[in-house]
């Protein structure tokens, strides 16, 4: 079995040793100087040597030296997808370089190295990468290929005190400039010619150290890299430094801006617990420090309320909004006399808004439903069955809506003391009640107990906290002689369909959706 | 191990009532409830100047082509309504920026288009709702970042395609354009709004 495994394992080897002809390659020499403990990037372009027919075109004093021999594309070739190889040493193996490496990485035609410590110095190779129709393979011959050796050195002496960073950071709107790093140590008397490229272009213009913009726009944003001939007395090697140059509004001239509590009145519920939350927007700086806070303020002292929750609502390029929430356990009588205030500072100055808490009137209503429902005449049936309109009334929903969620419930004959007149106790439930629940049926429809219904829908007409939701416990037809009022109601009411066996159950679809219309507890 | 799950109807909450109809989904509103379809709805309209960062004027020509001319302040007036456009603004129902339509008034009313992404005056008036999210002539009006006072122009039926001023033989044209992210002044305006 060893052997066979070994064999695929070779098979599947990410990188394939191909044997290149590199001896035709155009070729460049870089020199990569980092500072170590930086970030720090580097970039790798696959430039191939011109056509050789065109003989007029400007050539940059650092494009590749054609060596001896070498092949010009001979512009047959999709130049925009290129593979890259790596040889170590001068005369060992190539190996094709592909996905998968944690500090190297291709995008399009380049070859970009995120950790300078960890990049191998070497020789990098690229051709066009020709698609054949099973897979994709370089040709071996024949095609063009550049090839670039790259040293890797740290930075041994401390760069000089005007060396420019490697992260640069433009103003919109205004004048500013990029400057290649290292270069604007070196005195007057070396000013070599800079080429200059932005996100892979050459900027043709640019050949000095620095790159001068009189006007400032979000397109300069981008990858900049800067390459210069080194003044050593052998071959000619080119030093690159890459430069990530962000475009940036002016830092903002105001304080920041309370966005919410607007008003001055929160209302709140005593003894519950409180969130209080403020939104506070702070325009653009790029030393950003915000800061915000909740006070209490008493009379005689003020203390700060411990952070709950801080996220960040929008961030865009010229401000950052922010909501800052501190949590109060329990709402006590005395904080309805104290001040809330929230402070909010940037590096410009600071802003508060102030707030204070009034408690929230309930509605006066003492039950949260009242549930309507016919009554069978007693013909000696003790024990409804249980799948009964009373049943449901009687039992099921003071066991569901007042054991298991907690409310409270009126029904006629548990709760009303006799003695009283019918329709004048209906009516004074009614009032009473948040919500009236009425369960519809033949003998509901029909039977005298629908007056509890008109008598709901009226009164629903004039009280805005009322609201009635219908229970269809089986079908039914509308009598011709129900009011016209009851008639529009039973078509526009929420309705709830009983379903019988399946809505037994306090977990089924039915009581969920009850509990949807019933009112939010505590209001 | 796997353990089944079973959906049961107790696991959903109905918020809207739905129904499929020959594979579409409609959702009934309850008593009028916010339920509203996509559109851009018409606001009142500005007095609008149009000028290339050349400082040149965005006026109709006689051949009814919008283009760009030199023109001194004191000529704008006079020269009107070829140089002032009704600049409609839109609300978006889907919040995407300063949905506006262009239009000016010159014997009929007619509005910028860029249908089939050629620029071109239609002899209508601008629509007081346009019940869709793209619209041939509406474009989304935005800041170009960190200068304040240049606008952009996208159109909200071609992404990525801008208002632009670009010059043929003797003139200056308005077109639509894709925006060269390598850096494009030519899709740059200033717009100076009458009271």
């Amino acid at each position: 079995m060893l052997p066979w495994g070994l064999v695929f394992l070779w098979l599947v080897a990410r990188e394939r040793i191909t044997s290149l002809n590199e001896a035709g390659c155009s070729t460049k020499k870089l020199l990569w100087t980092y500072s170590p403990g930086k970030e720090e990037e580097f970039v790798l372009f696959c430039d191939f040597p011109e056509p050789r027919r065109n003989h007029f075109s400007h050539k940059s004093p650092h494009s590749p030296t054609p060596s001896p021999g070498s092949l010009p594309c001979s512009g047959s070739e999709d130049l925009t997808d290129v593979q890259w190889y790596r040889q170590r040493g001068d005369q060992g193996p190539v190996e094709e370089i592909a996905g998968g490496h944690l500090h190297m990485a291709q995008n399009k035609n380049t070859l970009r190295f995120s950790a300078p410590e960890m990049t191998e110095a070497g020789t990098y190779i690229c051709k066009p990468r020709i698609r054949t129709l099973y897979s994709s393979r370089s040709a071996q011959d024949g095609a063009c290929c550049a090839k670039i050796v790259l040293e890797v050195r740290p930075q041994t002496a401390a760069p000089c005190s005007t060396s420019a960073p490697h992260k640069q950071y433009l103003i919109l709107g205004t004048v500013g400039s990029i400057h290649c790093p290292r270069l604007s140590c070196q005195g007057d008397a070396h000013r070599p010619e800079v080429t200059w490229y932005q996100n892979g272009r050459v900027l043709s213009e640019e050949k000095s150290n620095s790159i001068l913009l009189d006007d400032i726009y979000d397109y300069h944003q981008g990858m900049y890299v800067c390459d210069y001939a080194l003044s050593s007395n052998s071959s000619s090697w080119t030093a690159r430094a890459v430069v990530q140059v962000r475009t940036i509004v002016a830092d903002t001239k105001f304080k920041p801006d309370i966005v919410y509590p607007i008003k001055e009145i929160l209302e709140v519920e005593l003894g519950k617990p409180l969130t209080l939350h403020c939104t506070v927007r702070f325009g653009f700086q790029r030393d950003f420090n915000p800061v915000i806070r909740w006070y209490i303020k008493d009379t005689d002292w003020e203390w700060e309320l411990p952070i709950f929750q801080e996220k960040s609502i929008k961030s865009t390029l010229e401000e950052e909004v922010i909501e800052y929430a501190v949590l109060l356990k329990e709402v006590t009588q005395s904080d309805l006399g104290r001040k809330f205030v929230c402070f909010a500072q940037n590096s410009i100055g600071n802003t508060t808004q102030t707030i204070r808490l009034k408690e929230k009137q309930g509605d006066k209503k003492e039950f949260d439903a009242f549930v309507s429902y016919a009554k069978w005449s007693s013909l000696g049936i003790e024990d409804p069955s249980p799948l009964s309109e009373e049943h449901l009334a009687l039992s099921l929903f003071p066991e569901v809506l007042e054991n298991k969620y907690g409310f409270t419930l009126c029904l006629l004959e548990r709760d009303v003391a006799p003695g009283g007149v019918y329709a004048e106790d209906i009516v004074s439930i009614i009032k009473k009640s948040r919500r009236g629940i009425f369960i519809l049926s033949p003998n509901y429809i029909n039977g005298p107990r629908v007056f509890e219904l008109q008598a709901a829908v009226n009164l629903a007409l004039n009280d805005q906290m009322l609201k009635l939701i219908l229970i269809k416990f089986c079908s039914f037809q509308e009598p011709e002689s129900l009011p016209h009022l009851v008639k529009k109601a039973l078509r526009v009411l929420p309705t709830v369909t009983w379903r019988g066996l399946k809505s037994v159950h306090p977990n089924s679809r039915f009581w969920t959706q009850v509990c949807y219309y019933m009112p939010v507890k505590g209001s | 191990m796997m353990m089944a799950v079973s959906v049961s109807e107790n696991d959903c909450i109905n918020f809207v009532e739905m129904k499929f109809i020959d594979n579409i989904l409609y959702f009934i509103p309850e008593n009028d409830e916010n339920l509203e379809s996509d559109y851009f709805g018409k606001l009142v309209p500005k007095l609008s100047v149009i000028r290339n960062l050349k400082n040149q004027v965005l006026i109709v020509d006689r051949e009814k082509k919008p283009v760009f001319e030199d023109m001194p302040d004191a000529d704008i007036a006079d020269n009107a309504p070829q140089t002032t456009f009704n600049k409609y603004t839109y609300t978006d129902s889907r919040g995407r920026g300063m949905a506006i339509v262009i239009s000016v008034m010159c014997n009929g009313n007619h509005t910028l288009s860029c249908e089939d992404k050629t620029i071109s005056f239609k002899e209508i008036n601008p629509p007081d709702n346009i019940v869709d999210t793209k619209s041939d002539i509406i474009f989304f009006q935005r800041r170009v970042p960190g200068h304040d006072d240049k606008m952009q122009f996208e159109s909200s039926l071609y992404e990525g395609y801008f208002l632009a001023c670009q010059k043929e033989k003797d003139f200056y044209k308005l077109i639509l354009k894709k925006k060269d992210e390598s850096g494009d002044k030519s899709i740059m305006f200033t717009v100076q709004n009458k009271d």
